[in-house]
């Protein structure tokens, strides 16, 4: 199993601190809710791995939103929350208030939306820093356990995993970004970031 | 090859969405009739025109910057009508209809890099009529639970809604170590004000009552509530035993002052009521079934005490009786 060091994981950890940050800024404008966004834990894990730490019953129903990406490495990149927090993130961001225990049609809209505003400023900020570039499809709603969003029974893959906490209106909401990757496109990512950490500590 | 761009063009022509290409100078490669005829003005020339020259309002916007990165960065982006209602100047109806609504859109932005190209296209759909249908759904959702925490007949709160801000009020007062008081109300013989004039007759004067009584609980957070057949109660936070027992006297003369007549009531011409008080103290842990439990047993002595009269749980353990 590939291992990443310490200082690979804390260049990780630095990408996708820059993206975080941007992507609460993106949301603070769209919504004109003060939206910040904690500094996020980085951890690779497998996805059978991440199925017990997340949800070891297996019970939750968690939303995510994903997009497929390729380039000089491909995989699925999601964002999740946990049971009830995606209703609180739109309806929070959207600043009203709907009597309905579901997300309705247009508020999965707007889920997806924020998806896709978070998972872009990943992508974009990766493609900046470790000067990649790559193909994305429109992002996909879904509501399902988080041993079938990961396909954690038959996936090869690793997950890069990244925690982040959202806090919007003096209320923490806990998400979560995973970048599922093969096995050669995380050789690939560790190669970039590698090129990445020699550019800037001998320039 | 030119056949296929006459049958693709064609097929784009009639569809019942929006199409609209723009190439890596951000000029208009392509439009299709859907999109023209929602625009302001469809006689105008798009075709081949810079963006910005003939949409000038969305410079600045989002969708413009989703362009920006779709072209720059190949990154795709969806905009969603709850978050951006009209991301572009897309109107309903006919283009010579003077009230033209503006049209709620969703939008997905998408980098076409293929085979050398470097464009970008944006699918439009109209999403009026379901974002109308959803508010209606969301009017017609609060309706609803407002009903479920409203007494139908005095349209004040129900014993669901007590129930459910005396949980929370006990909880608070825990929190904050502030004394929390209810006063539970009967209207003494109330069944013979029923048997005598008739049960239409007995709902016009709970009306009237739960009217009379709501006048005088009006601090915030103070909430009244129909509690059973003739019974109310309410819940007073921040309220010592002294101060809830004043308010219950209180009550209890503004309801004789509604001169209802009572021929059948052997404690008062008038209707006329009993009340409970109970307080939870600061620093006592207390229940909200602990709380209603004290105040029903205040009110049956109220009751054993000749009626139209108030009681405090705490005279009760101070007496000892």
């Amino acid at each position: 199993m590939l291992e990443m060091t310490p200082l690979e994981l804390d260049a990780l950890g630095e990408i996708f601190n820059i993206s975080v940050g941007r992507a609460a800024a993106s949301l603070s404008e769209l919504t004109h809710e003060v939206v910040s966004m904690s500094v996020p834990l980085v951890h690779i894990l497998s996805p059978q791995k991440a199925v017990e730490l997340l949800d070891p019953d297996n019970r939750l129903r968690i939303t995510s939103v994903s997009q497929q990406f390729s380039g000089s490495f491909s995989g699925k990149a999601l964002l999740m929350f946990p049971g009830s927090n995606s209703l609180e993130v739109v309806r929070l961001m959207l600043g009203a208030e709907m009597p309905l225990d579901q997300l309705t049609e247009m508020e999965q809209d707007a889920m997806s939306e924020i998806g896709n505003i978070i998972l872009n400023t990943c992508f974009s900020t990766i493609a900046d820093m470790l000067s990649e570039s790559f193909d994305c499809e429109l992002p996909c709603f879904q509501i399902a356990s988080i041993e079938d969003l990961l396909d954690a029974r038959n996936s090869q893959s690793k997950v890069l995993f990244v925690q982040i906490q959202l806090a919007l209106e003096q209320r923490n909401l806990e998400g979560y970004v995973a970048f599922m990757l093969g096995d050669s496109s995380l050789l690939n990512l560790q190669h970039a970031i590698n090129h990445f950490l020699d550019g800037t500590i001998s320039p | 090859m030119s056949e296929t761009h006459t049958l693709l063009s064609a097929a784009l022509g009639k569809l019942h969405s929006g199409v609209l290409i723009i190439d890596r100078d951000r000029h208009i490669s392509f439009i299709n009739q859907w999109l023209l005829q929602a625009l302001r003005d469809p006689a105008l020339e798009y075709q081949e025109r810079p963006l910005l020259d003939v949409l000038p309002e969305i410079a600045d916007t989002r969708l413009y910057k989703c362009i920006c990165q779709a072209l720059d960065k190949g990154l795709p982006a969806v905009l969603s009508p709850s978050l951006n209602p009209s991301p572009l100047p897309l109107f309903n109806g006919r283009a010579d209809d003077p009230e033209r609504q503006p049209m709620i859109q969703s939008l997905q932005v998408i980098p076409l890099r293929q085979q050398g190209l470097n464009h970008c296209m944006i699918a439009v759909n109209d999403l009026s009529s379901t974002m109308r249908r959803e508010n209606l759904l969301k009017v017609q959702a609060e309706k609803l639970s407002q009903q479920s925490l409203t007494d139908d007949l005095t349209s004040i709160a129900n014993r669901r809604r007590l129930n459910l801000v005396l949980e929370e009020e006990v909880r608070r007062a825990g929190r904050t170590q502030k004394p929390l008081s209810v006063i539970l109300v009967d209207i003494d013989h109330f069944k013979a004000y029923n048997d005598r004039f008739g049960h239409l007759a007995g709902d016009a004067c709970l009306i009237r009552v739960a009217q009379s009584l709501q006048e005088r609980v009006v601090r915030a957070g103070d909430l009244l509530a129909r509690y059973g057949g003739e019974e109310f109660c309410v819940i007073l936070p921040d309220t010592d035993s002294e101060a809830a027992h004043a308010v219950a006297e209180a009550l209890r003369h503004k309801i004789a002052a509604l001169n209802l007549p009572h021929p059948d009531s052997s404690c008062a011409t008038n209707v006329s009521i009993s009340l409970g008080v109970a307080t939870g103290l600061a620093g006592v842990a207390e229940t909200a079934t602990g709380l209603l439990l004290k105040a029903d047993n205040a009110l049956y002595r109220a009751k054993q005490r000749g009626r139209n009269c108030s009681v405090s749980h705490v005279q009760i353990t101070a007496c000892g009786d």
